[in-house]
C-alpha cells in the first residue's frame, strides 16, 4: 500500500528532479541515475527503463536535449543529456507549483490535527 | 570486438527483441542503453555485475514497456491504420464508382441537361475524369497521414513521406480546380457542384490539406 504511494509520488515529480539535476550539470543517462541515487536514497533509486521514458518525454517536449560526445582514445561515443532554456523555465515552474502543492498538502493534514 | 563488447551487444540484442516499441523508440533504448553499459565498464565492472545491475534482458525490457506503453505502438499506430483503410476504401468506391458511371456513360445513359447526346457524353466524361483531380489528392492525403502516424520505420523517414504526399496531394487537387475551371466550367455550376457526389469528392480533396497542415505543425 505504502510502497505504490510511494511509487505514484515519484513519478509525480520525476520529472522536475531529472530537470534540476540536469540544470547544474550535463549529464549521461547513468550519471543521473546515481546523482538521483546519491542524493535521493531509497526513493530514488532507479532502473533504466523508469529513467529513460522519462529523458524521451523531456527531450520530446523540448526541455532537454541529447547530444553525442566524442570517445576519448578507444573508447565508442556517449549519448548525454543537457537542459535547455525552455527546459529551465518549466523547472522554476515546477518548483513553485511544487511548493504550492507541499504547503497545501500540510495545511490541509495539519488541520485539526489529532 | 572483443569479448567484453560482444557480451554487451549481445545483451543489447536481447533487450531490443524484448522491447514493445516503435522502431525508432527501439533504437533510442538501445543508444543510451550502450552508453550505460561503457559507462559501467569504465568503472571497473565486467558484463557478469552490469547484468546483474540492469537486470535479465526480458527483465530489463519489461520496465521500458511498462513506462512507455502507449507511447509506442499505441494510439497513433492505429490512427495510422485507419488512415490507410481510409485511402482503401476511398480507392475501391471511386473505382466501382467509376465503372458504373463509364459503363452508364458507354450506353448513352447519363445525359447533361440541355446538351445534345454525345455532347453530353463527351462533357460527362470529361467531369468524371476530373473526379480524379479530387481522389487522387484524397487518397495521397491519407496515405500521408497513414505514414505521418505510422510507428514502424525511421520518424524522419515517414515525416518526409508524409510531406511529399501531402504537399503533392495540395498541388494535384489545386491544379484539378484550376484545370477544371478552364475546361470544364460546367461543373461549376452551382447545381452540379452543390450536388451529393460533388461535395463528397470536394471534402475529400480537402484530406492533403489538412494533412500538410497537421504534418507541418508536427515539425514544430
Amino acid at each position: 500500500m505504502t510502497e505504490k504511494f510511494v511509487q505514484q509520488m515519484k513519478k509525480g515529480v520525476l520529472d522536475m528532479v531529472v530537470l534540476k539535476v540536469l540544470a547544474e550539470k550535463d549529464n549521461y543517462g547513468y550519471e543521473i541515475l546515481q546523482e538521483l541515487e546519491r542524493r535521493g536514497g531509497d526513493f530514488f533509486h532507479l532502473k533504466e527503463g523508469t529513467l529513460y521514458p522519462v529523458l524521451y518525454r523531456l527531450e520530446d517536449s523540448g526541455c532537454i536535449c541529447s547530444a553525442w560526445q566524442e570517445g576519448q582514445g578507444r573508447s565508442a561515443p556517449k549519448k548525454y543529456y543537457t537542459v535547455t532554456e525552455q527546459g529551465k523555465e518549466v523547472y522554476e515552474q515546477y518548483w513553485n507549483q511544487w511548493n504550492e502543492f507541499v504547503a497545501c498538502v500540510k495545511s490541509i493534514c495539519e488541520e485539526g490535527e489529532v | 570486438m572483443n569479448q567484453t563488447e560482444e557480451q554487451m551487444e549481445k545483451y543489447i540484442r536481447q533487450v531490443h527483441r524484448h522491447l514493445r516499441l516503435s522502431r525508432d523508440m527501439k533504437e533510442r533504448v538501445e543508444s543510451d542503453l550502450r552508453t550505460d553499459i561503457q559507462l559501467r565498464l569504465e568503472t571497473g565492472k565486467d558484463m557478469g555485475e552490469i547484468i546483474r545491475d540492469l537486470g535479465e534482458p526480458k527483465e530489463a525490457a519489461r520496465y521500458f514497456n511498462e513506462e512507455m506503453a502507449g507511447e509506442g505502438k499505441g494510439q497513433s499506430s492505429k490512427l495510422s491504420w485507419i488512415f490507410l483503410a481510409a485511402a482503401i476504401v476511398t480507392f475501391v468506391l471511386f473505382m466501382c464508382y467509376y465503372r458504373t458511371a463509364i459503363h452508364e456513360l458507354s450506353e448513352g445513359i447519363a445525359i447533361i441537361g440541355g446538351a445534345d447526346g454525345p455532347t453530353s457524353v463527351f462533357i460527362a466524361g470529361r467531369v468524371k475524369r476530373g473526379d480524379w483531380f479530387q481522389v487522387i489528392p484524397a487518397i495521397s492525403g491519407f496515405i500521408a497521414a497513414f505514414f505521418l502516424y505510422a510507428n514502424f520505420g525511421r520518424r524522419s523517414r515517414n515525416y518526409k513521406i508524409a510531406l511529399i504526399l501531402s504537399v503533392a496531394g495540395t498541388l494535384i487537387f489545386t491544379v484539378g480546380i484550376v484545370m477544371g475551371f478552364i475546361f470544364t466550367p460546367e461543373w461549376f455550376d452551382m447545381r452540379v457542384f452543390l450536388s451529393r457526389k460533388n461535395l463528397v469528392l470536394m471534402i475529400l480533396s480537402l484530406v492533403p490539406v489538412i494533412t500538410l497542415i497537421v504534418t507541418l505543425r508536427k515539425r514544430k
